[in-house]
C-alpha cells in the first residue's frame, strides 16, 4: 500500500511537471509488480482523479490536465493496446461534443478514460439527431456529452427527448463549463450524471461497470 | 442630494479608485439587440447599423453605464481567413481552424484591417456609438489577446501542444498576432472607443500555471498593451486570476474582469487602489434568477468589491447569454440603484 502511495505521489509530480520520460519510467516500474489493468485502476486513475480535483480547486491548470491525461493515455496504449482482451469489461460507452466547435474537454475525458483502461467510442462533434442515431445504432449504455457553450448545454434536453423518441435511454453524463457555473443545469436538461472535471468520468465509468457486471 | 453623474464620469471616477455617485454597471449585452429588433442573430451581429440602434435603445431602457461595441469575438479569426458559424440562440463559434498544422504558422499573415469588411463594420459601430452618445457614455471596444486568439486560429488542443512543444513557432505566432492586436486596438480607439477590453482567457490560472503565464501570456500582454494608445481592461472570460493579480498589474492594464468562481472579497483585497475589478455576476445562472436572487447577487457583489471605488458591476464572462430574460436585466439595474449608491455604508 505504501509502495502504491509512493508511486502515486511520484506519478502525480511527473504529470504536473509535464515530464513524460519520468511518467514512462514510473509506470514501467509499477508494471513490474502488477498487470497493466491493475496499474490503470490502482495507480493511474486515482492520480488523474487527484489532478482533476486539483483543477476544480484551482491548484492545477487545464493545460496540465490535458497534457497529463494524454501522457497517461499514450503509456497505457503502449502497455495495453486498444481493444485488447485484457481491457476492462464495461458497459458500452461513447463520448461526443454536442454542437460546439471547441472539443478540448471531450479530448481530455477521452484520454482520461482510456488511460484508466476503458474503451470508449469517440463520436467527435455531433448534433442532436446524429448523436441520438449513433447511440441507438451502437446500443450505447453510457453516453458522455461535453459542451462548452451554454446554448449547447441546453441542447442536451433535446438530445434526451430525441433518444426517448428513438426508444433508447442510455445513462447520460454531461460535463463542461456551463455545468460548473450552474450546479442545477444538469438536472434541468435531463442528465443522469454530471462531472465537474474530466476525471469524474472515471468514477462514473467504474460505477456503471460494477452495475453491469 | 448630489447631482447625478454621467456614465462616463461615474466610470472614470470608479476606475481612478474613488467613489462616484453609485457603482457603475456594465450590461455586456451582445446578442439581446437581435431580440429587441426582432431579427436573426447573424443579421444583427454583422450590421453596425443594427448594433448601434439596439445598444442605444437598450441603454435608454435600462440605464446602464456603457455601450458595448462587441458583436462577436470570432470576428478576428474571420479576418484571418477562418470560418465563423452562426447560431440562432448563442454566440457564433469559430469553425474549422485556419491553422491546420503548426507548419502553417510560418506562412500566416495578419489581416489588413482596411480590407476586411467584418472589421470595418466594427469600426463603424464604434464611430456611430461615439457620435450618438456625445461622449457621455463609455464605448467599450474589444480585442482578443494575441495569446488567446490561437484557440480560435488552431483549436484549443493544437494550441496547447504548440505552446508546450514548439516554442519557435509559438513565438512566431505571437509576433503575428501581436502586430494585428496592437493595430486593431488602436484603430478602435481612433474610431472612438473609450477603452479596450483585452480578452485573455488562456492567461487565466484555469488554463495555464502562473509559471507558464510569466513565461508567455504576461510577456505578450506587456509587449502588446504598452503599444495600445488608450486604457485597457484585461478580461479572463470566467477564468480564475486571483493567484496572478500582481503579475497582471505589471502588464499595464487598468482593471480585470473576474470570475464568480473566485472570492470577490479576496480579489478586492489584493487589488484595492491598484487595479479595478469588473464582474462577477454568474451569467449562466442568470436565466433562472428570480427578483430576490438577482437583488441578493448584485448586493453581495457590490458589498464585496464596491467600497472605495475601483469596481464596475458586470457579468463574469464579458457577455450576457442570449437566454437571460429582459426581466432579469431590468432587476439587475433595479438592484444596482438600490444597493450601489455611495456611500455604501450609509
Amino acid at each position: 500500500m505504501t509502495e502504491i502511495s509512493a508511486w502515486m505521489d511520484r506519478l502525480e509530480a511527473a504529470l504536473i511537471s509535464i515530464d513524460e520520460p519520468s511518467v514512462n519510467a514510473i509506470i514501467d516500474e509499477v508494471q513490474a509488480s502488477m498487470t497493466p489493468l491493475d496499474c490503470a485502476e490502482n495507480v493511474i486513475s486515482p492520480v488523474l482523479r487527484r489532478i482533476g480535483v486539483g483543477w476544480q480547486e484551482g491548484s492545477v491548470s487545464l493545460s496540465q490536465v490535458y497534457l497529463g491525461s494524454k501522457m497517461c493515455e499514450r503509456t497505457l496504449d503502449r502497455l495495453l493496446p486498444a481493444a485488447h482482451q485484457n481491457r476492462r469489461s464495461q458497459p458500452k460507452m461513447a463520448i461526443a461534443v454536442l454542437e460546439d466547435y471547441h472539443n478540448l474537454g471531450q479530448k481530455i475525458v477521452w484520454s482520461v478514460l482510456r488511460a484508466g483502461g476503458y474503451e470508449v467510442t469517440n463520436y467527435e462533434r455531433q448534433d442532436v439527431p446524429s448523436l441520438a442515431a449513433l447511440a441507438k445504432r451502437d446500443e450505447v449504455e453510457v453516453l458522455l456529452v461535453s459542451t462548452l457553450m451554454y446554448r449547447s448545454a441546453l441542447r442536451v434536453k433535446d438530445l434526451r427527448k430525441e433518444m426517448i423518441n428513438g426508444s433508447i435511454s442510455p445513462i447520460l453524463m454531461v460535463g463542461g463549463a456551463p455545468f460548473i457555473f450552474d450546479r442545477e443545469l444538469w438536472r434541468a436538461v435531463g442528465a443522469n450524471e454530471v462531472g465537474d472535471d474530466a476525471s469524474a468520468a472515471l468514477l462514473i465509468a467504474k460505477k456503471y461497470s460494477e452495475v453491469s457486471k | 442630494m448630489s447631482e447625478e453623474m454621467s456614465s462616463m464620469d461615474r466610470t472614470l471616477t470608479a476606475l481612478s479608485h474613488k467613489e462616484p455617485d453609485r457603482v457603475p454597471a456594465f450590461l455586456l449585452l451582445t446578442m439581446h439587440g437581435a431580440k429587441l429588433l426582432d431579427m436573426p442573430l447573424e443579421k444583427y451581429l454583422t450590421s453596425s447599423e443594427h448594433i448601434i440602434k439596439a445598444q442605444l435603445r437598450m441603454r435608454e431602457l435600462y440605464g446602464h453605464d456603457c455601450l458595448y461595441a462587441l458583436g462577436y469575438g470570432a470576428v478576428e479569426v474571420k479576418a484571418f481567413g477562418g470560418e465563423v458559424i452562426f447560431f440562432e440562440d448563442g454566440p457564433p463559434n469559430s469553425g474549422r481552424p485556419v491553422i491546420q498544422n503548426p507548419e502553417e504558422v510560418e506562412s500566416l499573415e495578419g489581416p489588413d484591417i482596411d480590407s476586411e469588411s467584418c472589421l470595418l463594420e466594427v469600426l463603424s459601430t464604434i464611430k456611430g456609438l461615439k457620435e450618438r452618445s456625445n461622449g457621455e457614455v463609455p464605448v467599450v471596444g474589444v480585442v482578443m489577446s494575441p495569446f488567446s486568439l490561437p484557440v480560435m486560429q488552431m483549436g484549443f488542443s493544437g494550441y496547447l501542444d504548440l505552446m508546450h512543444q514548439d516554442q519557435d513557432r509559438f513565438w512566431s505566432l505571437m509576433e503575428i498576432n501581436q502586430r494585428f492586436c496592437v493595430d486593431w486596438a488602436n484603430r478602435q480607439l481612433e474610431a472612438g472607443a473609450t477603452a479596450i477590453g483585452y480578452f485573455d482567457p488562456v492567461s487565466s490560472s484555469t488554463i495555464i500555471t502562473r509559471e507558464m503565464y510569466l513565461e508567455t501570456g504576461s510577456k505578450v500582454a506587456k509587449a502588446t498593451l504598452s503599444q495600445v494608445k488608450g486604457p485597457t481592461v484585461t478580461h479572463f472570460a470566467s477564468g480564475r486570476c486571483l493567484s496572478i493579480v500582481d503579475d497582471v498589474m505589471d502588464t499595464g492594464t487598468l482593471g480585470i474582469g473576474v470570475s464568480v468562481l473566485e472570492d470577490l472579497s479576496a480579489l478586492k483585497k489584493k487589488s484595492a487602489g491598484r487595479l479595478s475589478l469588473l464582474g462577477n455576476l454568474n451569467g449562466i445562472e442568470m436565466p433562472r434568477w428570480g427578483r430576490l436572487e438577482t437583488d441578493r447577487n448584485v448586493m453581495m457583489a457590490i458589498l464585496r468589491a464596491g467600497r472605495g471605488g475601483g469596481f464596475i458591476l458586470s457579468d463574469n464572462h464579458g457577455e450576457i447569454p442570449y437566454q437571460v430574460p429582459w426581466t432579469v436585466v431590468s432587476w439587475i439595474m433595479e438592484a444596482v440603484h438600490k444597493h450601489g449608491e455611495y456611500p455604501l455604508d450609509r
